[in-house]
């Protein structure tokens, strides 16, 4: 009998490295190029067959990569239990915004969270020669932080549904799945507070 | 019994004349047009150039058939690039003196991205990769990218505060499609961002904050039922942030019809147009009965989706799947929503 389970996920990373793509590329199996960016978040599911009887299906929320929206970040990662951080293998700083995400993940969620780590923009390796970031390197810093590391193409789909897969999979063995059924929580559990001074908003227009 | 009112002769006559003194007849049409024109196609500029007035103006843009022939008239009042005085030479010395110091302020940074500079090269690049991807499915825009990186590249470089935000874009794109003039669309961006949104895009997030929670208070109290059926338990109602930072513009599949959501919405929140300029709360009011009435619209849609997911895939899905929705019905629900507001204030 299949057991179905399902569980959050969080796709982060620096702007435009290619994190709808990749959601658009692993839930519907296409591509868009220059997809326009994401402001706010976006939300996407998709089912794996994990194994012979076991069946995930994994709640996506796609994020928006600029700084000045990472204070929103914290509500689509808390109580995710697996997350996908990119960066562009084209793009030397966006791997180093790749680590700070990677760090503030396991601050806030722990060692027990799944993460993968996708260098995105594969294709442009090959084609166009305008790799920045070196794959050794990246494989070793993801053996130190326990990451699945994976180049991707959301373009021509290369490990794109395998690094989804992976991540699965661990997330599967870690957690078993009847607790993979059990809801979630509210979203977002909590709300971020906003860095500004909160006196100037009247209380007229809060939420009664 | 038929009564004929004109003989079959005098018709006759009558119809070989119309064909002889073709120009006539277009100049007895062109005479009473100008004399009850103003009820089909108002004339809105004095013959020096200056605005006859706001008020007329502001009929023009409420009119739907009139206002989107008439944008390239109307944006620049609406958006504070020409005042109401202004006359034709006026506005010429205007534009030539923008031109002088638009080029001046794109020079510096244009100078300081030669140099490599860091900063200027990495905000750049991020704007570079999110103007070739705003509205790229309209063909107007394909060849406008050098045009759109230079005036967002402008603002950014000299707005350090909100400086340069992700949607920002969004809204230079219907601004430029109008001006088509990279100097006075760069003015009047910087307009809008001023005397309007820039507290949207700021960092500390307080205006949008401000602007969702007025957005469940007032929603609640129209439409309890839907409200009730999208609350989330957040305290923060994020599934409309997207809707409320760009006023609506990701909401409407067409760009005529984001168009006119956008000058109708400038329209009831910027000065000197709006009633209310002062209570900064109250800019937000047609935005957020767009957004309701968008709700509203979907309402079958909303009432059918069986769980939190189903709702989080409605609010949190791409844009690009609004086709089914009546621009015209929503704005016309906008609008009531809008003037009953006004008049429960008087």
């Amino acid at each position: 009998m299949s057991r179905p389970g399902h569980f959050k996920m969080v796709l982060l990373g620096e702007s435009a490295v290619g994190k709808s793509s990749l959601a658009l590329r692993f839930a519907k199996g296409q591509y868009q190029d220059h997809a326009e960016s994401t402001i706010g978040a976006a939300f996407l599911t998709h089912t794996l067959q994990i194994d012979a009887d076991t069946t995930l299906k994994v709640e996506l929320w796609d994020t928006a990569g600029q700084e000045r929206y990472h204070s929103l970040a914290p509500m689509y990662y808390r109580g995710a239990q697996a997350a996908l951080v990119v960066y562009d293998i084209t793009n030397a700083d966006s791997l180093s915004q790749a680590k700070k995400w990677v760090k503030e993940l396991r601050t806030a969620n722990g060692i027990d969270m799944i993460i993968g780590l996708a260098g995105n923009k594969a294709d442009l390796a090959t084609t166009v020669n305008k790799r920045k970031v070196d794959a050794r390197e990246v494989a070793e810093y993801a053996d130190d932080n326990q990451l699945i590391f994976m180049e991707t193409s959301a373009k021509r789909g290369d490990n794109v549904s395998e690094i989804f897969m992976n991540v699965a999979r661990q997330v599967a063995m870690k957690q078993p799945t009847n607790t993979l059924n059990k809801p979630q929580g509210a979203f977002p559990p909590t709300k971020p507070k906003p860095k500004g001074n909160s006196s100037c908003c009247s209380s007229s227009d809060s939420k009664s | 019994m038929t009564i004929e009112l004109v003989s079959q002769r005098e018709y006759q006559m009558f119809n070989s004349v119309d064909r002889h003194h073709g120009h006539i007849w277009q100049n007895i049409k062109n005479l009473l047009k100008s004399c009850f024109g103003a009820q089909t196609d108002e004339c809105l500029l004095n013959e020096d150039g200056s605005l006859i007035d706001t008020n007329r103006l502001r009929r023009t843009i409420s009119n739907e058939q009139q206002s989107h022939k008439k944008r390239h008239i109307t944006w620049p009042y609406l958006l504070n690039i020409y005042s109401p005085s202004m006359t034709n030479s006026d506005k010429r010395i205007y534009r030539n003196r923008a031109k002088i110091r638009y080029n001046k302020l794109k020079r510096a940074w244009q100078e300081r991205v030669s140099q490599g500079d860091s900063f200027y090269v990495k905000l750049a690049d991020t704007i570079l990769k999110d103007v070739r991807r705003t509205d790229r499915h309209i063909k107007f825009f394909k060849k406008k990218k050098q045009q759109l990186f230079n005036i967002m590249m402008t603002y950014s470089v000299y707005h350090p505060s909100p400086g340069y935000s992700q949607g920002m874009t969004d809204m230079l794109t219907p601004i430029f499609y109008v001006f088509m003039s990279e100097c006075l669309s760069y003015f009047a961006f910087c307009s809008l961002m001023t005397r309007y949104m820039s507290l949207l895009f700021d960092r500390d997030q307080t205006e949008i904050y401000r602007r969702i929670r007025l957005f469940n208070s007032i929603f609640r109290s129209i439409d309890n039922e839907l409200w009730n059926k999208i609350d989330f338990h957040e305290e923060d109602n994020f599934y409309i942030y997207r809707w409320l930072l760009l006023d609506c513009k990701r909401e409407f599949s067409q760009f005529d019809h984001v168009l006119r959501v956008l000058e109708l919405v400038w329209i009831n929140a910027m000065s000197p147009f709006a009633d209310s300029q002062s209570k900064p709360n109250t800019r937000s009011l047609f935005t957020i009965f767009v957004c309701i009435s968008i709700l509203q619209e979907d309402r079958r849609i909303i009432l059918s989706c069986s769980n939190e997911e189903d709702l989080y895939k409605y609010f949190f899905s791409s844009s690009s799947s609004r086709s089914h929705r009546s621009t015209k019905r929503i704005l016309q629900r906008a609008q009531l929503y809008y003037s009953n507001y006004k008049a429960s204030q008087k």
